[in-house]
């Protein structure tokens, strides 16, 4: 658990937490998951803040953010990050049982990577996991600035 | 003046002449005796010479001469006449005479010579011979000679000058008079006067003249004028005769023509010349009235009375062609001449009878238009508001008679508290608005209606007027007035649905969103728990328990579609719909295309008819035609070969009524109704799978456009579903 993990999960479902996790472990990701609960959370885990001010984990590579959560919900926690300089690189997956158009329509305003609508089925589940898990953190080269904290991707 | 200047001239010449005459007569006759007398005295002094014969002496004597220098020679004879002494000595004796002439003294030539007798004591005792020449005589004549001429030239001179005067105040006045008459007999310009030049005679008699010109001008003047004006008074009668248009015609005291106008030519159709001379009786008036008016004729040059004269009556005419006309006649009598002479005005007056009978119908119709208009009319005087006109309808319909109407103004049929709007609208009036306006009448029964205005300003029987057009719309009002109180009612009503409708459909929008997150997440849960169970422990459980398993997860999915299809047809009545031209034909052949699943292994024959282009969301279009395609392919499953028609039986008023069709197992008519309601199905769940959703949501879409969906059928015997679209305007491309 020291290696800093590679991917921040934020879901407020137990379930969804369990199953997400299971069907990363498919392609061996699991280990490489941070878990937030919700969206307030994850913001603290991102501008390293509140309880998360000082946890050893760098940046993620990729957030795979649930839409509908309490407190602050995915579109908040988006619109945080894409408006922040360094985090605004960070890819952001948008997993989300919703096929609301006008959901749809406001993540890609705000600049949102993927939208991923969870299917029923398990099996689609673990291939859209798949899908975006793979392709994010073990295809796509990140941005350089993303291995390293806020500071760091300061340039001088 | 010439003959002045030759008379005064000729009296100067033979005045100076005369003068001259007479001056040479006795200056000769001095010349003689001074001559005679120097003689005597030289002689009386020679006497003793010649006495004593001494001839020195002599000569010493006539020396003596010297003095007198006229005496140019001078010779003295003894008695026996021989020359004894001379003067000068020096003269020859040749230039002297020989011998002593006759005594006397005489003009011999230019010179003056005579001899002398010398006696003492009657003793002759000698002759002296005197000669003297003429030249003081010729000096003395020239002398006269030039003052002659000077006096000639003198009174010359004066005579001109005077003449001259004499002519300025005499001659001139008169030859100005004489050119002057001459002027005024050449141009008889009787407005010429002679100036007054002179005083005296001459004076009086050209004032004289020129009083007696004034007096010839105004007499000139007068006769002048006089000949004018008739002339014009002939001319004006002349005017008056012929551009008169009516007939005039002029008779004497027996009824004879004696002026007959153009118009009368025209209006009877004779000549004048034919005309003029005939007994008017005779050419126009039609027997039946002749004798009438020979008798008018006698009664008026017998009695002086004429009941006709100088009036206008109307009688009938007759023209050449002997038609008849009535006419209207004057006749006077011209001036007061004995025996009489008349003229008659003559107008045919048949187009004014006609005009008169015309405009009496009109009146007619105008009245009937008023008096039987079923609407009530009036007409009102603008200054008193009394009645001076109703109609039958008015009276009707207010329920006062005419003679009530006509004793009342206005202001009586009008609730009291109106009449000062109306009094104001009068005033507003004359300024000129006039529209159509509403008011509030009283009916004689006290019931209030209320009324539209229509009025128009006509002067009526000399008075200033407004006819009035009432139209009662009390009826109208009250039914507006319900119409309108629907209408608000109608309007709250529609807001309150809609204000309902409103909440609704945001409860609706939670609701579908809450279901497409909320109602998943469980059966996302069940589907991937249950897989997890089959992953981990598949092995250990039965086939059984195994199969348990593979139905919850079935029923998960079956859940999961219900759940997609339900909220895609609420979207489908969400959803803003874009409206462009669809090639139909394209459309149908990419859904086609997009089925290669459910057609997989079928037989299907596919008829395709050609589809017009039609206008409307070409999303929304497509769901239509997947749905009814792929039901078409789901039930015909049981047919080989199956049968789908996909075409347009018809256009109907701008909309194409597209079908679809299938030999499938059809269903019962009676269940028809049931057919677009959700989740309504009419076939068995394992026999042909489904939601009974898809055909509420293909109405759906078809009403949103403003269309209309219905389908035939028969149990096994097939369904055909038709459907309308809007036309486009555009013809597809290509």
């Amino acid at each position: 658990m020291d290696e800093p993990k590679r991917i921040l999960l934020v879901e407020d479902s137990k379930k969804d937490i369990e199953l997400a996790l299971e069907a990363l472990g498919e392609h061996k990701l699991a280990n490489q998951v941070a878990v937030v609960r919700d969206g307030a959370d994850a913001l603290d885990y991102l501008f390293r803040r509140g309880q998360f001010a000082d946890h050893p984990n760098g940046l993620p590579v990729l957030v795979l953010l649930d839409l509908k959560m309490p407190r602050v919900d995915g579109l908040e926690v988006l619109r945080q990050m894409k408006a922040d300089p360094v985090l605004k690189k960070i890819p952001v997956v948008m997993m989300t049982s919703s096929r609301e158009q006008a959901d749809l329509n406001l993540s890609y305003e705000l600049g949102v990577n993927s939208y991923v609508v969870k299917p029923v089925k398990f099996q689609a589940f673990i291939d859209a996991v798949k899908h975006v898990g793979v392709y994010w953190v073990l295809v796509n080269e990140a941005p350089p600035s993303a291995e390293f904290g806020p500071a760091a991707a300061r340039p001088g | 003046m010439g003959i002045i200047l030759l008379t005064s001239g000729a009296v100067v010449l033979l005045t100076c002449t005369s003068f001259f005459a007479y001056e040479i007569l006795t200056f000769r006759q001095t010349m003689t005796r001074n001559l005679s007398t120097l003689g005597e005295v030289i002689a009386a002094n020679s006497t003793a010479a010649l006495a004593f014969d001494n001839q020195d002496d002599a000569n010493e004597v006539l020396a003596a001469l010297q003095a007198e220098r006229s005496v140019v020679a001078a010779s003295l004879y003894s008695a026996d006449g021989k020359l004894f002494a001379k003067y000068p000595t020096t003269m020859a004796d040749e230039a002297l005479p020989a011998t002593p002439g006759k005594d006397g003294y005489g003009f011999e030539r230019s010179n003056l010579a005579g001899f002398q007798p010398v006696v003492e004591r009657g003793k002759r005792l000698g002759t002296l011979y005197l000669k003297s020449d003429n030249r003081r005589m010729h000096e003395r004549f020239r002398l006269y000679a030039g003052i002659v001429v000077l006096v000639v030239i003198g009174s010359s001179l004066v005579a001109y000058a005077l003449s001259r005067r004499l002519q300025r105040q005499i001659s001139i006045p008169i030859l100005d008079l004489a050119e002057t008459a001459r002027a005024i007999s050449e141009r008889h310009d009787y407005s010429t006067r002679a100036a007054r030049l002179a005083g005296g005679e001459l004076g009086l008699l050209t004032d004289a003249f020129n009083q007696m010109l004034t007096q010839i001008q105004k007499q000139d003047r007068e006769s002048k004028q006089a000949e004018g004006a008739l002339r014009q008074s002939e001319e004006r009668m002349r005017t008056v005769l012929e551009s008169a248009l009516d007939s005039i015609v002029a008779m004497d005291h027996e009824g004879r023509i004696v002026e007959f106008n153009p118009a009368a030519e025209k209006t009877f159709r004779y000549q004048r010349s034919e005309a003029v001379g005939q007994l008017l009786a005779d050419l126009i008036i039609p027997e039946p009235f002749r004798e009438r008016h020979q008798r008018g004729l006698s009664h008026y040059l017998a009695t002086g009375e004429g009941p006709v004269l100088g009036k206008r009556i109307e009688m009938t005419a007759m023209r050449a062609d002997r038609s008849e006309f009535p006419a209207e006649l004057a006749i006077t009598r011209m001036g007061t001449q004995e025996p009489p002479m008349f003229t008659g005005f003559i107008r045919d007056i048949t187009e004014r009878q006609e005009a008169e009978e015309m405009l009496r119908a009109s009146e007619e119709r105008y009245r009937t238009l008023f008096e039987r208009n079923p609407s009530p009319m009036w007409v009102y005087d603008l200054e008193t508001l009394a009645f001076l006109a109703v109609n039958a309808a008015a009276v009707r319909h207010y329920g006062y008679s005419r003679d009530e109407f006509l004793a009342m103004t206005i202001k009586d049929i009008r609730p009291a508290e109106d009449v000062p709007a109306l009094l104001d609208n009068l005033r507003q009036r004359t300024k000129g608005l006039d529209e159509v306006s509403q008011w509030r009448h009283r009916k004689k029964d006290g019931a209030l209606i209320q009324v539209e205005i229509t009025s128009h300003d006509l002067r009526w029987l000399g008075r200033p007027g407004s006819l009035v057009l009432i139209n009662d719309i009390t009826a109208r009002q009250r039914a507006e007035e319900e119409v309108r109180q629907l209408n608000e009612d109608l309007e709250r009503r529609i807001q309150q649905r809609t204000a309902q409708l409103e909440v609704t459909n945001k409860e609706l929008e939670s609701f579908s969103y809450s279901v497409s997150h909320d109602l998943r997440a469980p059966l996302r849960h069940i589907e991937g728990y249950v897989e997890l169970v089959v992953r981990n422990a598949g092995e250990t459980l039965n086939e059984k328990s195994r199969g348990h398993l593979q139905t919850v997860s079935e029923s998960v999915a079956e859940m999961g579609q219900l759940i997609d299809d339900l909220l895609d047809f609420s979207r489908t009545g969400q959803v803003e719909m874009r409206q462009t031209t669809i090639d139909l034909d394209q459309l149908v052949g990419e859904t086609i295309a997009g089925l290669e699943r459910e057609i997989h292994g079928r037989n299907i024959v596919w008829k395709r008819g050609p589809l017009p282009p039609v206008q409307a969301d070409v999303a929304l279009v497509k769901q239509v035609f997947v749905n009814l395609i792929s039901n078409a392919v789901k039930y015909t499953r049981p047919r080989d070969p199956a049968e789908v028609e996909i075409g347009c039986a018809r256009e109907e008023n701008g909309d194409a009524v597209l079908f679809v069709r299938d030999n499938g197992v059809g269903f019962d008519m009676k269940y028809a109704d049931k057919l677009f309601g959700v989740f309504q199905r009419l076939h068995h769940a394992d026999e042909f799978e489904g939601t009974g959703v898809g055909l509420a949501n293909v109405q759906r879409i078809i009403t949103r456009h403003g269309g209309r969906i219905w389908a035939e059928a028969a149990l096994d015997g097939g369904a055909t579903f038709f459907f309308t679209l809007t036309k486009s305007p555009k013809r597809k491309k290509g």
